[in-house]
């Protein structure tokens, strides 16, 4: 074997052993960065001249081959999976807490504590019609009804533009990531024809493609030239070094909350899962379906206490006046005429009846527990609790269920971090085994290597 | 047959013998340097143990070679620890001392090819165990949080319990 041929394998381990360091190095500077894949140094002995044949020559040292991330794809799979599931139902967890709060209940200024009030208010004026405190109670009681009444429902609907502008801000969101995932593959593509595998950026496209996940249901697809596919609903999002955005556009038909296109055809979206789908839910089903039985309680109560208003008479003899104005809770207040003169409650359930009579102040004070909702099956106290307990019942199923998927989420990431994830301690054992292995083999090679060159020297001719 | 011839048969079996195991010894020298390539440490370790065994095998063959060596020394009249083996081979028969000179040149080449490939793997190991222990050093001082990277990327030590590769440190 030559001088120049040991020379150049000596120099190729050298070289090989570099790469394997500055891996290393770049794991263990890399064990607290977020989505880093530990990568390992790939080598093979670079065969000598004439192998496999009976005239062939010790080999020429090691050569690099590579640097592999060390990464489950599956696992990545089955993470996105994970993710969309918990992006859904985070946001709606979020949002079902925010309308369990509106609702404020338990408490003295929720709807049933100012609704219970108001209904007593009466009953105090039946026993007491002329007097001009029970009927300012009556009707402070009943603005304070209505103000409660619309702030509920005022809270509940922002809720929803809330939930819209986190829509939006997430259409935004994933076409930043489509666009920076197209960019990447255009980079990871370059690299990967000159032989670099591109590991960090591969990292960095990783990453990306699980923030997508968490926000829609997308499907990806590597091709074989190192660039990722992206679809959101079989349309495509990302394709090679091309990204097709989304975009949004006010609907009129649903209070110009926004509705979901692709540019590419104008079609909408159909989002199945994620955050968006979480939030488009909550928009679009739950906080409309609390918000219409919100309004449906308190029609009744406006229908049926104008009802009872208008049949008697107040202090000063006339009848048929309405006490509330508005038709549900995004409007109702107290009649100005009124408010603005307080002998005008009709507490009186005939003319003759004046002063004296609270008759139809009774009245009033009994629709409280008539049963005039849910078909004749609930009364407005019921019925008010029934909506309270169903939006913490979905509330608290909602956090359970988010808390569930975030479980998953994190046993699949610990899956995947303890094959790619870099743990300084491993790596100390590792470095300690082999130094053993190379202080034993290196005092069996110097024996080895004596006693070779002493035969040699014994052998010389 | 003569003792001469005898002792020669004898040399000559025990340098054919003695090629065959480095035969092995050049199997087990590759070997070892694909394991120093995959940081197979398992398969290095076994390897280093059939050497290690070849090895004992190979001193007794040495032995017996060199009391072949010393009864033709002895019958030839020649000084048993100058004497080579073409010098050997002169004194010998021609049909024997055709067979010590080839048994001989075959036990040279691959005593030399076993060598090459040992010296090699001798230079992997110290590169290797160089940056290994360089290494072991760095995480021990990282591992007992004894020093942190600097803002500016330099190593320094922490009087503190920062964390380690915290760069704000």
């Amino acid at each position: 074997m030559g001088i120049s041929t040991t020379l150049d394998s000596a120099m190729r381990a050298l070289l090989a052993q570099q790469y394997a360091t500055d891996t290393t190095s770049h794991n263990i500077a890399n064990a607290t960065t977020p989505g880093y894949s530990r990568q390992r140094v790939r080598l093979a002995a670079v065969p000598g001249a004439n192998a496999g044949t009976s005239g062939s020559q010790p080999g020429g040292g090691v050569q690099f081959l590579g640097i592999e991330r060390i990464r489950d794809t599956f696992v990545d799979f089955q993470i996105r999976g994970a993710m969309q599931s918990a992006g859904q139902s985070g946001a709606r967890a979020r949002s079902l807490q925010g309308a369990e709060l509106t609702f404020q209940e338990p408490s003295d200024a929720g709807l049933h504590a100012v609704m219970d009030q108001f209904f007593n208010a009466w009953r105090d004026l039946a026993t007491n019609p002329e007097s001009s405190a029970a009927r300012t109670n009556v009707v402070q009681t009943g603005a304070t009804f209505a103000t409660t009444a619309q702030r509920l429902e005022g809270g509940l609907q922002n809720l929803r533009t809330e939930a819209d502008q986190r829509i939006q801000q997430g259409v935004n969101d994933v076409n930043a990531l489509a666009t920076s995932i197209a960019k990447l593959n255009g980079q990871i593509q370059m690299l990967r024809a000159t032989g670099d595998p591109a590991a960090d950026l591969t990292d960095q496209r990783d990453q990306a493609l699980d923030s997508l996940s968490k926000i829609v249901d997308i499907t990806y697809r590597e091709q074989p030239s190192g660039s990722v596919d992206v679809q959101l609903g079989g349309h495509s999002l990302v394709a090679a070094g091309q990204a097709f955005s989304i975009y949004t556009t006010p609907n009129v038909a649903n209070n110009n909350y926004v509705d979901i296109h692709y540019t590419d055809g104008n079609a909408l979206v159909p989002i199945a899962n994620g955050e968006l789908k979480g939030l488009l839910t909550q928009r679009d089903v739950d906080l409309t379906k609390r918000i219409t039985d919100v309004n449906t309680l308190v029609g009744q109560v406006i229908t049926s206490v104008n009802n009872a208003h208008s049949t008697g008479f107040g202090l000063d003899g006339l009848s048929n006046r309405a006490f509330f104005t508005g038709v549900d809770a995004s409007n109702i207040a107290v009649d100005p005429a009124v408010s603005s003169n307080p002998n005008a409650v009709a507490a009186s359930a005939t003319a003759a009846g004046i002063p004296g009579d609270g008759s139809n102040a009774s009245v009033m004070s009994d629709l409280q527990y008539q049963h005039l909702m849910g078909g004749g099956t609930a009364t407005f106290d019921e019925y008010y609790a029934g909506l309270v307990a169903d939006v913490g019942a979905a509330s608290r199923d909602a956090a359970s269920l988010d808390q569930a998927q975030q479980q998953v989420q994190t046993g699949m990431q610990q899956l995947r971090d303890s094959a790619a994830g870099v743990n300084l301690d491993e790596e100390m054992i590792q470095l300690t085994t082999h130094q053993r292995a190379y202080q034993a083999a290196a005092r069996v090679i110097t024996i080895a290597d004596d006693m070779l060159n002493t035969l040699i020297n014994r052998m010389a001719s | 047959m003569s003792n001469l011839r005898m002792h020669a048969v004898a040399l000559a079996a025990a340098l054919d013998e003695q090629r065959a195991l480095y035969v092995q010894m050049e199997e087990i020298a590759q070997g070892q340097q694909h394991a120093l390539l995959d940081s197979d440490v398992n398969g290095l370790t076994q390897l280093v143990e059939r050497q290690e065994q070849l090895i004992e095998h190979l001193s007794v063959l040495e032995t017996d070679r060199m009391t072949a060596v010393a009864a033709i020394a002895a019958a030839t009249g020649r000084d048993v620890d100058a004497i080579s083996l073409s010098e050997i081979a002169d004194a010998l028969p021609r049909r024997e001392a055709d067979v010590v000179r080839a048994a001989g040149a075959a036990l040279r080449v691959q005593a030399q090819r076993a060598a090459a490939l040992n010296a090699e793997n001798a230079r992997l190991l110290r590169t290797s165990r160089a940056l290994v222990d360089r290494w072991i050093g760095y995480l021990r001082g990282m591992l007992t949080r004894q020093i942190a990277y600097g803002a500016d990327g330099a190593v320094r030590g922490t009087a503190d319990k920062a964390r380690v590769l915290d760069r704000s440190v």
